[in-house]
């Protein structure tokens, strides 16, 4: 099978990372990048949070909430003391970038999530620098496996930023639709799972805001890392200010891409201040951006 | 306290060793001289850094808690790996290799919950206490082969190995390590002396290769040289004396005699000429502070080569200066005049030792305790030709110190007369010595105790810390 078309599951496959051991009894692989012996079963478990499910989406009173909720508990405690990443956000960002490093054109069709946190100058000024750090690891931990579960790969983090990517992957339906509705889930996982267990930081509860577009990208390698640059992910960062807390701006590519159904829960943006002034490179017009009709707006 | 704290730190050639970054190191020696107390040490100075392994041949985590009760701090149960005689023995040794480098790699972190910060990882401290018997059973070859394996592995993961061994050919081994130290021991008399001979350091220059030290209460610590820092100085806190003893002024030399000296003894003590004089001072200023400073009278015969001020000076920073009238000291006092000092220049020894009896009635007109001292190497010297007289006068000196139940310290050195009726007149005799730079006194007759002797300003005043060497 194409490697575009296939979630890359079986990691197993890739000999030089993963190694094939058994450490006190138990058979697992040692990976050889980040010096963990991995054992099947946990390995089984870490599969089941990140392979993606078609049409998947969070809702409040899904199974997903309560096990984030107790996750980003004991984690936010756990990385005061210790700050360095869980093995699955390591995971992941191994997934994205053999994704990535697996597509001969340089080149890749897909969908760009791109989602923050609102208001996080002011955070950031409020908590002691522990506080903060390890809000910000629970907040990108909790994003990058729903990115993961609706058949999106994290690119990066900036800071207080989640920047994902939704290529076409087989039987796993429309990439925006995806993206879309992993921005719908991030919010519900924000407001019952993480702010639930951030009430005793001095802080007002998170909310994020995201934009998402379509169109093509260009794969380039910085160094040994692969990343995307191009047209979408330029004007999918540059949008994200227009959405509301809770809102999700689309762009013209992503709007075309959607169905009928989805696309008439979005509302064309107007601009009487002409803050929006990006003109499309085909049309020459400004270029048209969508929100959503729900949010704090 | 900070000055026990300090003296632990004895080895700083062998911590700096390991933070340079060097990956592993031989530690040989016979059975208890050691080896595991001075890994343990090194392990637990390192314990940020590091998580400890420690892989040992039929000893239990219950076993080495019992041994070295302040391990299990940082060797966790799950990091002491038992590798069974059976195993070493019976079994192919490849076996065994194969379990060393689990035991190893094993430390490198298993991933339990991937959702959860993982611990940032710790590089391994290997402690191969097995080595031996595995060895034993290679041929030479594939001896060189698993210790070139380990040794790699402590490279792969950033961590640091040590190997235990007692025997005496390990050349493959020593040729491969970073360093190869050995601890050894010898016997003075009834007692022991611990050493470490740093042979080989990657990296370190090393400053001292031979190092004692001693294995008090299951802790490696390394003796240092003798030290004088001096404190601000504040009076001096008398200990009183027992119905039957005299305290020596020292805390710690006083539990090692069993309350301090007896009334009426004689005690003689022989420093060798390569100890630095100021050796005297922890054990002589407390003694003599502790008669003046309680109204008792102190009698004393400076060395001929000394300002008499010298021996002021040890003594007035710690007591009201009135309290020096309890002090006669007999020696050249260079014109000047002073209740205490008593001029002997320009006169024989005769009409000297006519006024030392003199001065000692004077003295005792109260009927109070009095401490006599005398340095008699150096009398002998100041009077060549009254040797007879210069040694009669120790006898006599005894025997008026035992009649009247006061204290006569005599002091001599190896070489002189005066050493050998020193020897046969005293109670009690010590020897202080020399041993690699360190200062040590012995208890000879009898044979109570040998101490590395180091003296503290601590409490403001001199005090002599003894630690057992064990």
């Amino acid at each position: 099978m194409n490697a575009l078309t296939v979630f890359p599951f079986d990691v197993t496959e890739d000999r030089i990372r993963f190694q094939q051991s058994m450490i006190d009894g138990e058979n697992g692989y040692y990976d050889t990048v980040a010096k963990k012996f991995i054992s099947l079963s946990v390995l089984r478990s870490l599969m089941d949070n990140v392979v993606p499910e078609r049409d998947y989406r969070i809702t409040p009173s899904h199974e997903r909430v309560s096990q984030s909720l107790n996750r980003i508990r004991r984690n936010l405690s756990v990385y005061q003391r210790n700050p360095s990443d869980s093995y699955a956000q390591i995971f992941l960002k191994y997934l994205s970038n053999r994704f990535l490093s697996s597509i001969p054109e340089l080149s890749i069709d897909a969908a760009i999530l791109y989602v923050d946190i609102v208001g996080s100058t002011k955070i950031a000024t409020k908590l002691p620098p522990e506080d903060l750090s390890s809000l910000i690891r629970v907040f990108s931990q909790e994003m990058s496996t729903i990115v993961s579960k609706s058949a999106g790969f994290v690119l990066k983090y900036a800071g207080d930023a989640v920047i994902a990517y939704f290529p076409s992957l087989q039987g796993l339906g429309n990439m925006t639709e995806n993206a879309i509705r992993c921005g719908r889930s991030m919010n519900i996982i924000v407001e019952h799972a993480i702010n639930p267990a951030i009430q005793n930081l001095a802080i007002s509860p998170l909310q994020i805001r995201a934009s998402i577009d379509h169109g093509k990208n260009k794969i380039v390698f910085l160094g040994s890392e692969p990343d995307l640059i191009g047209h979408t992910i330029t004007i999918t960062s540059k949008m994200t200010r227009f959405a509301k807390p809770g809102q999700i701006v689309i762009g013209d590519g992503a709007y075309r891409e959607i169905s009928a159904g989805l696309a008439a829960e979005f509302i064309k943006y107007s601009d009487d201040n002409a803050n929006w002034d990006y003109t499309s490179p085909e049309t020459g017009k400004i270029y048209p951006i969508y929100l959503s009709k729900t949010g704090d707006a | 306290m900070p000055y026990k704290e300090a003296k632990r730190n004895g080895l700083p050639d062998l911590e700096r060793f390991i933070q340079i970054g060097n990956r592993s190191l031989l530690i040989k020696g016979r059975s208890g001289t050691g080896k595991e107390t001075l890994c343990f040490e090194l392990a637990g100075n390192n314990v940020k850094e590091y998580s400890v392994v420690f892989i040992t041949r039929n000893q239990t985590d219950k076993i080495l808690y019992r041994r070295f009760p302040w391990i299990k701090e940082f060797v966790s149960p799950d990091n002491i790996v038992e590798i069974s005689e059976q195993d070493a023995v019976m079994i192919d040794p490849s076996f065994v290799v194969s379990a060393i480098v689990n035991a190893i790699t094993n430390s490198s972190k298993k991933v339990v919950d991937p959702f959860l910060s993982s611990e940032s990882p710790k590089k391994p401290f290997i402690i191969l206490d097995v080595w031996d018997s595995v060895s034993r059973e290679m041929n030479a070859i594939d001896r060189m082969r698993a210790e070139k394996l380990l040794t790699s592995l402590a490279e792969k993961y950033d961590g640091f190995i040590i190997f235990l061994s007692e025997q005496t050919d390990t050349s493959s081994l020593e040729y491969l390590v970073d360093g190869v130290i050995e601890t050894a021991q010898q016997y003075y008399k009834t007692y022991r002396i611990r050493e470490t001979n740093l042979e080989k350091l990657k990296g370190i220059p090393i400053r001292r290769p031979k190092v004692p030290f001693t294995l008090q209460n299951g802790r490696f610590i390394a003796f240092s040289s003798l030290r004088y820092e001096k404190k601000k100085p504040s009076k001096y806190v008398p200990i009183s004396n027992s119905e039957f003893r005299f305290s020596t002024g020292n805390a710690d030399l006083d539990s090692k005699l069993g309350g301090g000296f007896k009334r009426g003894a004689v005690v003689g003590v022989e420093i060798d000429t390569d100890v630095n004089r100021f050796a005297l001072v922890p054990l002589l200023s407390p003694l003599t502070l502790n008669f003046i400073a309680q109204n008792n009278s102190a009698l004393i015969s400076s060395s001929a080569d000394q300002d008499i001020d010298a021996i002021v000076n040890y003594l007035l920073p710690y007591v009201d200066l009135e309290k020096l009238k309890n002090l006669k000291i007999f020696g050249h006092g260079f014109g000047a005049s002073s209740e205490y000092i008593v001029e002997r220049e320009g006169i024989d020894f005769e009409a000297s030792y006519s006024k030392w009896i003199k001065t000692y009635s004077m003295l005792k007109a109260e009927k109070k305790p009095l401490l006599m001292s005398v340095d008699y190497s150096f009398v002998e010297l100041a009077y060549p030709s009254q040797e007879k007289l210069v040694l009669n006068s120790m006898i006599e000196n005894s025997r008026t110190v035992r009649h009247n139940k006061d204290l006569l310290v005599i002091i001599s050195r190896p070489g002189f007369t005066s050493l050998e009726v020193m020897k046969s007149v005293c109670d009690l005799h010590f020897r202080i010595f020399d041993h690699e730079g360190t200062t040590f006194i012995a208890a000879l007759k009898p044979q109570i105790f040998l101490c590395n002797m180091q003296s503290s300003f601590e409490v403001g005043y001199p005090q002599l810390i003894l630690e057992d060497s064990v």
